[in-house]
């Protein structure tokens, strides 16, 4: 393999990711950051955590690109009474093979919205956790793969905390990115309010992209080009947020690998074989800010939130950025 | 890679260039401090004003637009009113630069202020130093050349910056009146210390540098502008002639009352400074003579009328050099170097007799042969320096024409006459009886015994008054036992020598000096201030006499063991004061006195250096050529042989291994700055065009064919290097989209 992409790769590459984008704008309207960012964390292999009100278009959003691809969606409400076996499956008796057959959970899907993820306990989260890690499912010592493409979304309600169990840092972690929806503009909600549409199985939208062609894309990702200065760059941010006081603890290497291959993807679905700082700054919000938490004691999650996303915007001022 | 640093925004850059315009200001007026013109207002305004208007930048939006309005004609009817007042040209002038300078100070200032405030500091600045002489000279104009240029810097930095431009709208672009109505953005929150932070962070090594270097060369330009440019005069200005550098308290003159010498004394500054070549010719305790003064009246002693005339006649106009009494002489006999300060007097230092004066300029002066007086026309405004040849620091200074006018019986001027009341001619009379026994003593025998008489009732204070009553001063101090000074003791004794028929005379001027051991000069300063008396010897020269108390030989020379003795006990100057004296003396040396005499030797010293440098090389080079070939021509042994083939293994070993380790880990982070800064020389010229595409205008930046540009150098800066398109090509038209862009953007 060559150190560096065809530019008709890459330019395939561009056109069938364009295609997605499209598709899906038929359905999320007025969002291209949003549809930008799951595009980002899908061909990074990434998973991505939406944290926003109820019926702002999560369920819409992970619906049209499963349709998109040509993917299994399957979607899991979070409940304090949602065991690990219901969403990664179970072994059931089965007579008339007299043994235990393994009955696929819902994670058995190419995208899986796990709807209000911390509404479940945290020995649920962490089933689902495992699968995101390892895009498996171990029951009784016997493993199953996932769908491949396999991309999770969840969602959290950042207003309603009450009967939750906050996620940890450490499975924060696994979640590439965090975006938020946020209220549609005027005029696209006019639109959306003009479809008659009911439910998301009412959605219908066609393949544009197969899901051989997402493992191609995230292939083709993983090989481009990030120049030394950039990789500096983004070794001083991240560095940097270990040094800084105000965060409990900094990123980890994995939060770093993660905004390596969030850039990557990004320069991807820009048509470039290449990572330039911008891709970097771009993602450092979505791809770190939900990684680090404040040492001091604040008063709720979005006041945490906003101080994060203020400090990081600090450090990114303070670091020069290659030229 | 290619780092961009923290830089200061437009605001600070203003802050900063605020600060370094205000000290402008004050560097001038430290200047005109040295100068004797009355401005201290001024000065004392200027210094006074500059920290506040440092500490609050917003203080110029609070003076009141009427103060602007009217600043045209205030000036203008100052400088009349002050011109009217004092008539004197430039006294007003610096008077009125201060105000000018003041008003630009409490203004917020555009670059055309920026400049008028350089030039009128660097004006006052240049005249001062020029006039004091001074070695601060070079401290402020260091100073101020430091401060002019970041303000020029800044000023261009600033007014280059996009946001400059949206600023000046608000404040600057205005004219001054409006420019003070509001207070700027800049000025309006101001944090000295952050500032002061986030300098030292954008500052780093290599701007540190390129500062240390522009500011050298910037030196190194004027050294050798100092060295080569033509010598010219320019002391003989009618203009500047009456200005003078600050006074000494008072100047020894043709006229010294009782307390003068006393109140020079009080005055510790420098009064002149000696450089002789050979150190050896200094005499242990010098007495350096200034004024002779022959005629005496109740409140002290004057150079008479005829002595004046005797000056007069003698007069050379605009000469740089005279011959002395001695043979014309030469090196060998020992060339003293004096440089003698202004305001002290216009009658010049002298040991004695010389054979050739040359002065480092022309000068009007006057010489009196037979007082060994040398007068200049007036005081001088500067600092003036001489160079004695041959000259002899004696006690006894021959006079052939007064022994032959007293070999006539003649009288003429030179010597005291005391016209005194036959009361106080008897007093004086029982005085010589009481000190000499009424026996008849030569004139060097009677000096010493009336010395003797003197200090056996007198004892030396500086703090001594004269005791009250009538009659002649001098003969009730005789009468008490009340201490004096160097003047009651030279005046009673002229008074006694001049009752007992002597010709006496009394010379004022200064007696030793400390010797500073870092410039090896000696230097003289006020508090040397002393007064003694020369008695004729009743043959053909006159004798020093010194009847103050504490002189090791009152009458004539000093034997050699007193001399010896009085070298020894010379005060050596090694103090931080010393050093400082000694920096003056360089001063003096090296850039007062640089004349195109000195100018030749600099000339002859660095093409022989260069000359010697070229020998040693070519000496160097045959040498080696001489080593290689005998090293080749010995006889190759086994054992040399094997030797040398173990160097050569061991050097290409530790080649090898240079050159591993460059590709190490270690080496890596060791140098890593190296590899950044050194880098890939097609990624840092495609950074820089990036650079200049980011800080371009949008109508230039959003160009289509710059967005192109931008493209291919955005793929040579960070795309892999075998990917690469043509570099020089895309450089071409990047450079050709900017100009199409901007081309269009005038459109």
């Amino acid at each position: 393999m060559s150190d560096f992409l065809s530019p008709a790769a890459v330019s395939e590459a561009r056109t069938a990711l364009e295609r997605i984008r499209t598709n899906m704008r038929l359905t999320i309207k007025g969002k291209d950051d949003v549809i930008q960012h799951v595009l980002t964390c899908l061909v990074a292999g990434g998973h991505l955590l939406i944290e926003d009100l109820p019926g702002l278009g999560k369920t819409t959003l992970a619906y049209s690109l499963a349709k998109s691809m040509d993917g299994d969606f399957s979607r899991v409400q979070f409940t304090s009474d949602l065991l690990p076996g219901d969403v990664t499956g179970v072994a059931i008796y089965d007579d008339s093979v007299r043994g235990f057959v393994f009955r696929p959970g819902p994670v058995f899907a190419n995208v899986v919205l796990a709807d209000e993820i911390n509404r479940a306990t945290p020995k649920t989260q962490s089933a689902l956790l495992e699968v995101m890690d390892r895009a498996r499912v171990t029951v009784d010592g016997e493993t199953h793969a996932v769908g491949s493409p396999f991309m999770v979304f969840a969602t959290q309600n950042p207003v309603d905390y009450e009967g939750t169990f906050p996620l940890p840092e450490s499975q924060m972690d696994r979640f590439l990115m965090r975006i938020h929806m946020g209220y549609p503009q005027p005029a696209d909600e006019l639109e959306i309010l003009r479809a008659a549409r009911g439910s998301y199985d009412d959605i219908r939208l066609n393949r544009v992209v197969s899901r051989e062609e997402i493992l191609q894309l995230q292939t083709l990702a993983a090989q481009v080009f990030v120049e030394e200065s950039v990789l500096d760059y983004l070794l001083r941010i991240v560095a940097a947020t270990r040094t800084e006081t105000e965060f409990k603890a900094g990123i980890s290497v994995r939060g770093g690998l993660g905004l390596k291959a969030a850039a990557q993807s990004r320069a991807l679905i820009l048509g470039r074989d290449f990572v330039l700082p911008e891709d970097v700054v771009a993602l450092v919000l979505p791809v770190l800010g939900h990684r680090l938490a404040l040492g001091r004691q604040s008063s709720d999650a979005l006041e945490e939130r906003r101080a994060v996303t203020a400090i990081l915007k600090r450090i990114l001022a303070t670091l020069p950025i290659p030229t | 890679m290619v780092r961009k640093r923290p830089q200061l925004k437009t605001d600070e850059l203003r802050l900063i260039k605020w600060l370094l315009g205000s000290l402008l200001a004050v560097i001038p007026a430290w200047s005109v401090c040295q100068l004797a013109i009355d401005a201290q207002l001024w000065v004392a305004t200027i210094f006074l004003t500059a920290p506040l208007v440092i500490i609050w930048p917003s203080i110029p939006a609070r003076i009141p637009q009427v103060v602007h309005r009217f600043t045209f004609p205030a000036v203008a009817a100052y400088f009349l009113f002050d011109f009217y007042t004092h008539r004197q040209p430039f006294p007003t002038l610096v008077r009125v630069e201060l105000l000018l300078i003041f008003l630009r100070l409490i203004a917020y200032r555009r670059k055309r202020d920026d400049f008028q405030l350089i030039v009128l500091g660097l004006l006052l600045v240049i005249a001062s130093g020029v006039y004091a002489g001074s070695p601060l000279f070079v401290v402020q104009i260091l100073l101020f050349a430091v401060c002019a240029l970041g303000v020029l810097l800044l000023s261009t930095i600033v007014d280059s910056t996009e946001a400059d431009a949206d600023n000046e709208s608000d404040a600057v672009r205005s004219s001054p009146a409006v420019a003070t109505r509001s207070v700027p953005l800049w000025a309006s929150s101001v944090n000295w210390p952050r500032l002061l932070l986030r300098t030292c962070t954008v500052l780093d090594w290599r701007i540190s540098l390129l500062g240390c270097l522009l500011f050298g060369g910037l030196l190194g330009a004027s050294c050798l502008l100092f060295l080569a440019i033509p010598r010219f005069e320019v002391g003989s200005n009618f203009l500047l002639d009456s200005i003078i550098s600050k006074k000494t308290r008072t100047g020894f003159s043709d006229t010294v009352t009782f307390g003068d010498v006393t109140d020079i004394q009080e005055d510790d500054s420098i009064a002149m400074t000696v450089d002789v070549s050979d150190p050896s010719l200094l005499p242990g305790v010098p007495y350096w003579r200034m004024v002779v003064l022959d005629e005496y009246s109740e409140n002290g002693f004057r150079a008479s009328a005829e002595l004046n005339r005797q000056l007069s006649e003698s007069a050379h106009d605009q000469v740089q050099s005279a011959q002395g009494w001695l043979r014309s002489a030469s090196e060998h006999d020992g060339v003293w170097s004096v440089f003698f300060e202004p305001g002290v007097s216009r009658h010049l230092p002298l040991g004695g007799a010389f054979g050739q004066i040359v002065f480092s300029r022309p000068v009007s002066f006057s010489l009196n042969r037979p007082m060994r007086m040398i007068s200049l026309k007036s005081e001088p405004s500067e600092l003036i320096g001489y160079r004695i040849y041959n000259h002899q620091m004696s006690a006894v200074l021959g006079d052939p024409a007064f022994a032959a006018r007293e070999e006539r019986g003649g009288h003429g001027p030179g010597f005291m006459r005391m016209k005194a009341d036959e009361a106080s001619e008897r007093i004086l009379r029982g005085m010589v009886r009481a000190a000499t026994g009424e026996a008849s003593l030569t004139a060097e025998e009677f000096a010493r015994r009336v010395c003797d008489w003197l200090w056996a009732g007198h004892s030396y204070s500086l703090q001594s008054i004269l005791p009250p009553g009538s009659g002649d001063p001098l003969i009730r101090w005789l009468q008490s036992d009340t201490p004096g000074h160097c003047e009651y003791f030279a005046g009673s004794f002229a008074l006694l020598a001049n009752a007992a028929g002597h010709p006496v005379r009394i010379i004022t001027g200064f007696k030793g000096g400390d010797w500073n051991a870092f410039s090896n000069s000696l230097i003289v300063r006020h508090t040397h201030a002393h007064a003694w008396c020369e008695i004729w010897n009743g043959r053909d020269a006159w004798i020093r006499v010194d009847p103050t108390p504490g002189t090791a030989a009152a009458v004539g020379e000093p034997d050699m063991a007193t001399n010896a003795a009085d070298i020894a006990g010379r005060v050596v100057d090694d103090s931080w004061r010393g050093r400082l004296d000694g920096l003056r003396v360089f001063w003096f040396r090296r850039v007062i006195s640089f004349d195109e005499q000195s100018q030749g030797e600099v000339a002859t010293g660095t093409l022989r250096r260069i000359d010697r440098g070229v020998t040693w090389l070519g000496r160097m080079s045959l040498d080696g050529v001489d080593r290689i070939k005998g090293w080749l021509l010995q006889p190759w042994s086994t054992r040399r042989l094997v030797i040398h083939g173990l160097l050569l293994v061991a050097a290409t070993l530790a080649l090898w291994l240079v050159s591993a380790a460059r590709r190490s880990w270690a080496w890596r982070t060791l140098f890593s700055w190296r590899t950044h800064r050194g880098g890939d020389p097609v990624r840092k010229e495609a950074g820089r065009w990036l650079q200049r595409i980011r800080s371009a205008p949008p109508s230039v930046r959003d160009h289509s064919q710059v967005r192109s540009a931008r493209e291919q150098l955005e793929r040579l800066r960070f795309g892999p290097r075998s990917a690469r398109v043509n570099a020089s090509g895309a450089f071409s038209n990047a450079r050709r989209s900017m100009a199409a862009a901007k081309r269009a953007a005038r459109r």
